[in-house]
Order: structure tokens, then sequence, then C-alpha cells
């Protein structure tokens, strides 16, 4: 279980923390086709924003059931 | 022709056209992407599965002076009809666009990438999408961004939001624009609802304003952009979903969508009109048939199950085109239905008129059907009939055409406001004028209100 754990985390990560600066320019040089500059960064942001949508989507399920506890037990007091 | 106009921008090869034979060639520019594409298995796989068009090697020498550097020759089946993106059903388009997607994941997973995303790239066979650009291919290093993005967007995704979101035709934009809708231009005109969604959002209007403005500093810090392998694969599934979840607005739900149910024959006319169309196509042993103004592909699906082999049906009404796309992809018809106005039909386009053939010169049918059509040309947009005629039989030598009376409901319809038009369209006149341009094979009165239906040849 742990396990399963450790490695959604580390699939969320792979997908979320990809702003990765690296020193030597990127192989779009090479492109015969202009990827646009703005469009490649934008890349970037994206991966950030769809990696924590799954993460939020595969967690949905723990976060509703640990909302719903904590309703229920409210409502017992 | 030798080297395919359109096949100029890649330096890595060139598509040839022989006689009736497809060549690629792979210049020695193009000679490791290729091979890590063939030798990762990648190819047969796609090729396979259906996504790529099949590409067999042959002896360079095939293109003797075409190519003296040509380092390996690619021979490909030749596909009987090419269309463009600005011909494509909001569904094809839909279609090409996942394959593209899809053919690019696949891609990944055998350590390729694909280093474009143009909607070019694929040609139909009947509704199935196929992807023909084999050096599109190249080997996938660690790190590497989606370079197609930027294009993806421009050919697929915009044109589909701005149908979708807004209700206009994507199609007239994208034949005036090559390479698609900028999503600058889009977001001007997307409602403020449809950018409420957080990627429509981010592809359209983060993606046009950053487009805006071109500046060193933006460009240094793209260069040191870097996405893992699964980041990528993370965003293109995120575009497939998206584009998946597109579907064309409920104002495309036209009346001649269900032109079949409301148009103005009987049972026993539907039949009778049936019975001559698959009868003249047996008769003739017509393979390859163009169905003008083919509303939902009723009378394409006969042709084909009288013999033809494949029709290109061509509808100006988006409705309808969709539900003809629809009609083909779940029968499983060899048929491709396009969205053309022949009174304006797509013209050769792109740089020197060249790169995009114009449909006359993209004409391969030996059969026509023009079906509840004639009067929508002559009397509907003053076409003179000498002329239509003349245009209909330089289209194939055989055919089918309708003549419907100006006293038919329909045609009296269009004749409201203007009942001047076209003095000369009766029965007799059009026969005499069909007579004078091929062989009346049959003639057959198939309703009531007295449409006609004559079988002619000119071979």
């Amino acid at each position: 279980m742990t396990g399963m754990r450790n490695r959604d985390f580390a699939y969320i990560a792979a997908g979320t923390c990809v702003l990765v600066v690296a020193l030597t320019p990127g192989t779009a040089q090479a492109q015969y086709l202009d990827p646009g500059a703005g469009s490649i960064i934008l890349q970037a942001v994206l991966a950030i924003v769809v990696g924590a949508a799954a993460g939020v989507k595969l967690y949905w399920g723990k976060i509703s059931a640990f909302l719903s506890r904590r309703s229920k037990r409210s409502d017992m007091r | 022709m030798p080297r395919d106009p359109a096949s100029y921008r890649d330096p890595a090869g060139h598509v040839h056209v022989i006689g009736r034979k497809v060549y690629r060639s792979i210049l020695p520019a193009g000679v490791e992407q290729y091979t890590a594409a063939r030798d990762s298995g990648f190819l047969d796989l796609a090729t396979r599965n259906g996504r790529l068009i099949e590409g067999r090697e042959v002896a360079p020498a095939v293109l003797g002076d075409e190519a003296p550097n040509a380092v390996h020759v690619l021979e490909h089946p030749r596909i009987e009809f090419i269309s463009y993106p600005y011909c494509w059903s909001f569904d094809g388009l839909q279609a090409a666009g996942l394959l593209t997607l899809d053919l690019h994941l696949d891609a990944l997973e055998h350590g390729l990438t694909l280093s474009d995303a143009s909607a070019y790239n694929i040609q139909f066979l009947g509704p199935r999408p196929i992807f023909i650009d084999y050096l599109s291919l190249m080997r996938y290093e660690e790190g590497q961004v989606w370079l197609g993005y930027r294009q993806f967007c421009e050919h697929f995704l915009n044109p589909l939001l701005l149908t979708a979101k807004t209700g206009v035709a994507f199609q007239p934009w994208f034949r005036g624009s090559l390479e698609g809708i900028p999503s600058a231009d889009l977001g001007a005109v997307l409602p403020w609802r449809a950018k409420l969604h957080p990627l429509v959002a981010m592809h359209v209007v983060v993606q046009g304003r950053m487009q805006r403005s071109v500046t060193a500093a933006r460009t240094k810090t793209a260069l040191k952009i870097r996405l893992s392998k699964t980041a990528l694969m993370n965003n293109l599934r995120s575009m497939r979903s998206l584009v998946e979840k597109l579907k064309p607005p409920s104002s495309q739900r036209s009346p001649w969508q269900n032109y079949e149910q409301t148009a103005q024959y009987t049972h026993d006319e539907r039949a009778a009109k049936a019975r001559f169309v698959g009868e003249m196509i047996r008769a003739c042993g017509a393979t390859t048939v163009w169905d003008l103004g083919c509303n939902s592909g009723e009378y394409s699906e006969i042709a084909l199950s009288s013999g033809a082999r494949s029709v290109i049906g061509f509808e100006p009404d988006p409705g309808a085109l969709n539900a003809a796309f629809q009609r083909a992809r779940t029968k499983g018809l060899n048929f491709l239905p396009l969205s053309l106005d022949l009174t304006n039909p797509s013209p050769s386009l792109g740089w020197r008129q060249q790169e995009r053939m114009g449909l006359a010169e993209r004409r391969n049918a030996d059969f026509v059907l023009c079906l509840a059509l004639l009067h929508h040309l002559v009397l509907g947009r003053n076409l003179p009939l000498e002329e239509v005629l003349d245009w209909l039989l330089s289209l194939a030598p055989r055919g089918v055409v309708e003549f419907v009376p100006k006293e038919d409901p329909m045609a009296a319809q269009l004749l409201t406001w203007k009942a001047k038009v076209a003095p000369d369209y009766n029965r007799d006149n059009f026969a005499s004028m069909l007579r004078q341009r091929a062989r009346i094979e049959r003639e057959e009165v198939v309703t009531a209100s007295g449409r006609v239906l004559f079988g002619y040849s000119s071979a």
C-alpha cells in the first residue's frame, strides 16, 4: 500500500515538477517548423496545471472520503 | 508530375508522383530519423493498425535523376482522392486531430516523437483518417517539448473550437488561412463563456497573448524548457480529451440534415429513385462516383451497394455533412463526404498556387450523381443551364442528373422572389441540351411533381 502511494507520488511529481532548467539549448533549434517561444513556455505551465489536475483527480476519492468523515463526525456532535 | 509541389518544406525527403506510383525519397538529412523509426518497429505496428500509410522500401534507383541523393526510397499506395482540412467535416477534422495525438502517444512509447502536427499530414480513406508523413517521425530525446503544439492548436483545436463554441463554420476561414486559425484571432471572437474553461483559456487566450510579442528573453527561456516524457504525454492526453469532447453546435442541425425524412418524396417515389440510381451504376460498371450535393449520403450508399468502389460526396451544409460522415463511419462505407459549395469549388492554393490542388485538378470520378441539385444551381444561383451541363460533363463521362421542374414545390420556393429567372428551364429544353452533349441512356419520371431522372453517357 505504501509502495503504491510512493509510485503515485512519483508519477505526479514527474508530471508536475517539470520546469527543469538545463544549460544546453533545446533540440527545437534543429527543426524546420517554428514551434513559437511562447507556445513552448506555455507547455511547461500546462504540464503543471494538467499534472496538478491529475493529482487532484487521483486523490479526490481520498479527499472526499476524508471530508465526509469529518462532516459525519461533526453531525454526531 | 514528378516531385509533389506540396512537398518542399522538409529537407529530409520529398514525395514524388510518377505515373500512378507514389514514392518518398529519404535524403541524407532524413536517414537518421527514418532508420530510427523503422528499427524501433513503430512503422510496422502503425501500418498494421491502420494509423500510418504503408511504405515499402524499393531500390533508390527507381527515382533516377528525380532524387539522385536519395538514400532510401519508399513506395506508398496511391491515395485516390487527396482532400484538405478546409474541406473536411467537423467530425472529420476531429478524427484527424485525434489520430495525430494517438500516433504521437504511440510513437513516444517507441522512443519516437512527431516533429510537427500538420493537418496536411493526414489523408482520408473513406471516413478513416490515415497519417501519411513518415518524415514527421523522429527520435525522441529526453526532455524534448511538444514541437507541434502550436501547430496542433492552429490546425485542429482552434478550428474545432470556433465551430463548437460560436457555431461559425471553420472551413472558409481555414481555406483562406492555410496554416489554420491563430490563437490570438480565435481569442478575439470566442465568447467569454467558452474562455472560462481553464484549458481553453490557456490554449487560446494565454497562447494568443504570448505569441503577440517575441522577445529575446522569452526565446532564451523557451530554449531552456525541458519536459519529462510523462509530462509530455500528460499534455498530449489532456489535449486529446479536450478535442474528443468538442461537438458541432446545435445551430448546425439544419433542415438539410433531415432532408431524407422531410423531402417531397413518397415511399414509392424514393424507392423508384433509388432503383434508377442503382441500376445505372450497375449498368455502367461505375467504380469512382462523385455525389454532388450528397446531403446525408443516402444515394452515395446506394451507389456503393450497387458496385461502386468509392464515393466522394460534396455538401455545403455542415449539418448534412456531419450526418453523411457519421453514416460512412458507422456503416464502414468507402465514402468521404466533403464540405464544398459547388459554385465556388476549392481552388489551387498555397506556394506558387501549386501546394494544394484545386478541385478540377483532383477529378477522378467515372460517374457523377447530380440529384436534387440542378434547381439550386440554375434557379437558386442563376447559373445558365448550358454551362451547368458543360460542367457536369467535364467532371465524368457518365452520370445521373435529376431535373426538378419549376412547378415542383421545392423549386417554386426558390422562385418566390425571382419569377423571371431561367426562362429556358423546362424538361424538353433540358433533354435536348443534354442530348447535344451526351447519349441519354434512360429517362424516368420519378415523382408526382414531375421530377425526372436522366441517365446519360458521353463515353
